[in-house]
């Protein structure tokens, strides 16, 4: 009985935190791919209308862009077996607009972003980045390239 | 005398357009995020070979991968995708070899079903690379090229070339966003469908025999797409037939994987002027799986007569990626002659499947319902099973 209601607070637990995350590549000259992950990890904390996390977190190899050589190619540009998370700490928001520090191969930068909320527990935050600002190179793969700016949008269960 | 020979002509020029071959691109593939014919084609909107990155995509994200050992590295299969399964040796030249052939039962199911098999296509192209981001660009397509089957066993047959190149330009690219192509090409109007044979694309006569001689100006960013073609009519053709004027197909992106556009052509030759006027939306919905959304409208108009057609034609398709491989396509289309009100609804499921890469197996089912005022057709079924090798 322990175990099943263990198991059930587990999952209450996992659903009460099901964070999204999708990063949005354009590609040059043209076209574009989303890497995607439902299994952003940390807690957000609520106090009235101002939002605050500590530390906001996903495994880079579970960051999916829907074809496997792509994983391949995306997971080794963002060293994953180096650097296994990004991470997004010290995040404050309120009145639609927030900052925090997001972390990429061991790359701090500070970022603001915007957000809406979708539903009262659910918020989407919005987090323009540039490859460069995280000494990301460049990539090119049989002439197709990667642009240097980078949308990140979060769905943020709080 | 010349009102004879111009409704003959155009409905020579109809007729041909019927089960005959070429289109090679995939517009559909904005489900995949690929928004634009540039990624994947040399020619900028699409048809004709495929690059090196087409060909990868083709292979590691189109193409299944049950014939392959399960330990047999993606990156491997992407390098296999070269010509003759080979990485490229040179950065200058890409050759390649295309083949499409098509099993047709006509009234399928019917008494009269009639069976014929078609070798649609058989090309070699080479392309050449040259400057700094292969900004300069050749490319010559030639090969196999049916007797169209209105025409076959005619004494018009006697004088078509069966072996001919449908596509050959130089063209330069200083940058991402601009690029000129000139030489014989496919016009740039609406959305190139690879079913050359949907009312969208013999409406306005753009089917496999219809390329032209004549001027590309690409524009390509983000946002914006669009295309500017001045053409001579096709120089292997009689000057009385060529058809010559301009083209213009334009995109905007909305919403990321969507886009909407509009195409204008003015076109005409020594016994018949055509305007036509269209437009479309085509959208991303999930990892490989779209929607196609095109409407024209198309004005033929004899020089010798006063009998002026209109024409109207739509389409819509849904493509589905039901797993790595494999892709359903469901399609309604809708032709209407404006003049003796009769029209055409034809819809049909089909089946794509990419055993492994270089290789497309299709199976289309089509219905074809014809309703007119003056006489009564039973509606047709036309099964269709294609096959597509590329090396």
């Amino acid at each position: 009985m322990k175990i099943i209601i263990a198991v059930m607070a587990s999952a209450l637990m996992m659903n009460a935190y099901a964070h999204e995350v999708t990063v949005k590549v354009a590609l040059s000259p043209a076209g574009s791919f989303e890497a995607k992950s439902d299994k952003v990890k940390g807690e957000v904390k609520k106090d009235g209308a101002k939002f605050t996390a500590e530390n906001l977190w996903v495994k880079t190899d579970e960051l999916k862009t829907g074809i496997d050589l792509r994983d391949e190619h995306f997971h080794k540009h963002l060293a994953s077996d180096k650097f296994p998370k990004i991470t997004f700490t010290k995040v404050m928001a309120a009145d639609g607009k927030g900052t925090g520090t997001l972390t990429v191969d061991d790359v701090k930068k500070d970022v603001s972003f915007t957000y809406t909320m979708k539903s009262p527990t659910k918020l989407e935050a919005t987090i323009n980045v540039k490859n460069s600002d995280f000494k990301l190179k460049e990539e090119n793969y049989m002439g197709i390239g990667v642009k240097d700016d980078v949308v990140i949008v979060a769905i943020i269960d709080v | 005398m010349f009102k004879s020979k111009s409704l003959i002509i155009m409905s020579l020029i109809g007729a041909c357009q019927f089960f005959s071959p070429k289109a090679e691109a995939y517009p559909n593939f904005i489900g995949h995020g690929y928004n634009s014919c540039i990624t994947c084609h040399y020619n900028p909107f699409g048809n004709g070979p495929i690059n090196d990155y087409g060909r990868a995509f083709s292979a590691t994200a189109v193409s299944s991968r049950g014939f392959y050992d399960d330990n047999k590295p993606e990156e491997l299969i992407s390098q296999e995708s070269g010509f003759l399964f080979k990485q490229p040796e040179n950065k200058h030249f890409r050759p390649q070899l295309s083949y499409r052939g098509m099993l047709l039962k006509q009234n399928f199911g019917e008494v009269k079903e009639t069976t014929d098999y078609i070798h649609m296509q058989a090309d070699l192209s080479l392309v050449g690379l040259f400057g700094e981001n292969d900004k300069y660009i050749a490319e010559v397509t030639f090969g196999y090229a049916p007797v169209p089957r209105a025409l076959q066993n005619t004494p018009q047959a006697d004088s078509i070339k069966t072996y001919r190149t449908r596509e050959h330009y130089l063209g330069y690219r200083p940058n991402q966003t601009w690029g000129i192509y000139a030489g014989l090409m496919d016009k740039t109007f609406g959305v190139r469908l690879v079913e050359h044979t949907s009312y969208s694309r013999t409406t306005p006569q753009l089917t496999m025999d219809d390329q032209s001689h004549g001027v590309v100006i690409h524009y390509n960013t983000p946002s914006f797409e669009g295309g500017l073609n001045a053409f001579v009519g096709n120089l292997t053709q009689d000057v009385d037939l060529r058809m010559k004027g301009f083209a213009g197909t334009f995109e905007y992106t909305l919403l990321e994987k969507n886009r909407v556009g509009l195409s204008v052509m003015k076109e005409g030759n020594d016994y018949v002027d055509q305007t036509a006027y269209a437009a479309h939306i085509r959208s991303g919905l999930d990892h490989g799986t779209s929607i196609i959304f095109e409407v024209g409208r198309v004005e033929k108009t004899p020089k010798t007569s006063s009998l002026s057609k209109t024409e109207y034609y739509s389409i819509f398709q849904n493509e589905i990626r039901a797993t790595r491989g494999v892709y359903f396509l469901n399609s309604i289309e809708y032709y209407k002659n404006a003049v003796d009100k009769s029209y055409r609804v034809r819809f049909g499921p089909s089946v794509s499947y990419f055993p492994r890469s270089k290789i497309e197996l299709r199976v289309d089912l089509n219905n074809t319902r014809n309703f007119s005022q003056e006489s009564s057709v039973k509606d047709r079924w036309d099964l269709l099973a294609q096959i597509h090798l590329w090396l």
